[in-house]
């Protein structure tokens, strides 16, 4: 199941390649995916009727401090990674919103973190990955190479992953000094993430678009912590846990708990708490819903949709339009993130291109959704935009063509690397990737 | 394959002129663009559009052995498909029992052909691990009535098999529905004495996909029906021939 447990398939759960002669044709003939912690929210990672080989196996860590490198199994998380690393001083440069994320997951969606206007993507920091292909032979490839290019944001569609060379990021203490600044509408949002990068490098805004609000919301903005900062509230020698304790919700599951006037209640809560500036860990600030394990739960059996894309202009207008669609629908995003992207990705199919991003989460249920994205996606590219297929599990064929600009070349790559379409999902049956 | 919304993309109707079956794919929900695939006897010289979906018309005679698992099989193997509606039907005109033998094409028709063509389906549907099934059975599936046995005993015939089919496919992520209907003014009923509760073709559509989106796997069309057929399966014998 996707994590907005909207999309759920019938399939195979292999461990590793040599599980797979024991597989039926039936199956096989359905082909393969590679999958992680199944954190992406729609149907990137399921493949109905076939084959799901997971990474967990692969959980290698080999921190090499000389190199400022760690080589790591495509098992291990993003959260492993981070303990592993910061032991010997180190962090990874590039980190998304939460660290169940596997590193094979993360190089596959070349995921982005608070810190993408100044250091890029998840890949930019890949030196070579070894990639097993459709029978069981593994290549290496470095990030010069088409097939690395193919395989970065290639959503497991050109091969399993099986080990990633990461550059380092050296971190003395694992302590971020964290400023919130509450704003009162959409264009001092803008501004304020703007203002704030000069001086913090990792920037993100959340949005209250549960009303007839005018993008009022938070910007959060991180910097590494000195010394002296951080000897007023930790010993120099912090290090966090291994394994975090989140809160688990009891009774989640069945019900919609977010519906319209509950996302209100949370959202003005949200806007009103008091503003924190000051430190704050490194994990808490990265990943703050890693503290709920089972905050999807809320909404209940139908599950949400996180509807997230990107827009390659700096100035408001789509934006305002985009909060104008939504108050016209009547649609409320129970959370909202807003944030600036600085550098394209390196990948064929790679999500970001400097401009906007706004990722919205709504309801499965929600009256006249289908509707309001169907004019989202059109008015996206009409403007240049598109979609992040990670969160995606409503795009269509003709949206993906047009979103995708180097769709071709990709869908060549494909076609090279995997000539008899063994790798394919549920969402590249959805978008006619193979 | 089926989206977040739970909106079908690729769609196969059997029996590509059935009034009931084109007007429930005018009120299903599909994505844009859907792809539609109409199977029927002398399908492409027809004028049949649905509102934003892409339209494929394909010559299909059910009754030729050599074609009929052949085509669907060649469509089934280069996509998936996320909803089936088998609507071949034929009301015929039931001779005398002395010549049984006439009533051949309704049988093969509306069992025969149909219920080899529905385990097809349903087993590839089967190794894709999702989809819907829709086959249109028939009021007249429920008990017998002198003048149409032959019909009702074809559609029982379905039915009993699809319900069979059922339990056969319960956890493998394949659905089928058995719409029920009573009257439907169609050509298949042109020039009859319309039943009580008869409706239109296109009120019958309607109720299908509504149908297919409910947890009730057989429905009755208009869902009255359920209590009325109920009654007339358990009236006795005599009552029912009064009535007749």
């Amino acid at each position: 199941m996707g994590w907005g447990r909207t999309n759920c398939s019938l399939g195979i759960s292999l461990d590793n390649f040599e599980e797979l002669p024991g597989v039926t044709q039936e199956v096989l003939s359905r082909g393969a995916i590679p999958s992680g912690r199944f954190r992406s929210y729609g149907d990137s990672a399921l493949n109905s009727g076939g084959v799901n080989i997971n990474s967990n196996k692969f959980k290698k860590i080999d921190i090499q401090t000389d190199k400022g490198i760690a080589i790591c199994g495509s098992g291990v998380t993003i959260g492993e990674l981070e303990f592993a690393a910061h032991l010997h001083g180190f962090l990874p440069a590039v980190v998304p919103g939460t660290g169940y994320v596997t590193l094979g997951g993360a190089f596959a969606s070349d995921i982005h973190g608070k810190s993408q206007q100044s250091k890029g993507n998840f890949s930019d920091h890949v030196t070579q990955i070894t990639l097993i292909d459709s029978h069981g032979i593994a290549h290496e490839y470095t990030s010069d190479s088409a097939e690395f290019k193919a395989t970065a944001g290639g959503m497991g569609l050109t091969g399993f992953i099986s080990e990633l060379h990461i550059i380092l990021e050296a971190v003395e203490i694992p302590v971020i000094y964290q400023k919130e600044i509450r704003v009162k509408s959409l264009k001092e949002m803008l501004s304020s993430l703007v203002k704030v990068e000069n001086e913090f490098p990792f920037t993100v805004a959340w949005i209250d678009l549960s009303g007839k609000y005018h993008g009022r919301g938070v910007v959060t903005a991180g910097r590494y912590a000195s010394k002296d900062e951080v000897r007023k509230k930790y010993n120099l020698d912090y290090r966090f846990q291994k394994h975090d304790k989140p809160i688990t919700i009891p009774f989640l599951g069945r019900v919609n708990v977010m519906k319209k006037f509950m996302i209100r209640v949370f959202n003005s809560l949200w806007y009103h708490k008091p503003v924190k500036c000051g430190l704050i860990s490194f994990r808490k600030f990265m990943h703050p819903l890693d503290s709920i394990s089972n905050w999807n739960l809320l909404y209940g059996k139908s599950g949400f949709i996180q509807y997230q894309f990107v827009i390659p202009s700096l100035d408001s207008d789509f934006l305002e339009e985009v909060l104008l669609i939504l108050r016209e629908f009547e649609i409320s995003s129970a959370v909202t993130v807003l944030k600036k992207f600085g550098r394209g990705g390196s990948g064929y199919l790679s999500f970001p291109i400097p401009g906007w991003t706004l990722a919205m989460d709504f309801p499965a249920g929600t009256k006249n959704l289908s509707k309001a994205i169907e004019i989202l996606d059109r008015k996206l590219i009409a403007n240049g935009g598109r979609v992040y297929l990670t969160k995606d599990s409503l795009l269509n064929i003709d949206a993906m063509k047009n979103m995708y600009n180097e769709l071709e070349e990709w869908k060549q790559m494909k076609r090279k690397m995997d000539p008899a379409c063994f790798w394919q999902s549920d969402q590249s049956r959805r978008l006619e990737l193979c | 394959m089926l989206n977040a919304l739970k909106q079908f993309q690729n769609i196969l109707l059997i029996g590509g002129k059935s009034e009931i079956g084109l007007e429930t794919l005018r009120n299903v929900q599909m994505v844009a663009n859907a792809k539609v695939f109409l199977l029927g006897r002398q399908i492409e010289v027809q004028d049949i559009s649905i509102e934003g979906a892409q339209i494929f018309r394909l010559n299909y005679d059910i009754s030729d052995s050599a074609d009929r698992i052949e085509v669907i099989s060649q469509l089934m193997d280069e996509m998936d498909f996320d909803l089936v509606v088998l609507a071949v039907g034929y009301l015929g005109n039931q001779p005398n029992l002395s010549t049984l033998r006439q009533n051949q094409e309704i049988l093969n028709l509306n069992f025969n052909h149909s219920a080899e063509v529905l385990a097809f389906v349903a087993h590839r549907l089967k190794v894709q691990k999702h989809g819907k099934v829709l086959i249109l059975s028939s009021v007249a599936s429920v008990r017998p009535r002198k003048g149409n046995y032959v019909y009702g005993a074809a559609k029982a015939g379905l039915d009993f098999l699809a319900r069979g089919l059922q339990l056969d496919l319960e956890g493998s992520g394949v659905e089928i529905y058995i719409a029920r209907p009573g009257f439907v003014h169609s050509r298949m009923t042109n020039g009859l004495i319309p039943a009580p509760l008869a409706i239109s073709a296109e009120k019958a559509g309607e109720l299908c996909a509504k149908g297919i989106t409910k947890s009730k796997k057989v429905f009755y069309v208009p869902g009255v029906l359920r209590f009325v057929m109920f009654i007339v399966s358990v009236l006795p014998t005599r009552i029912l021939k009064r009535l007749n």
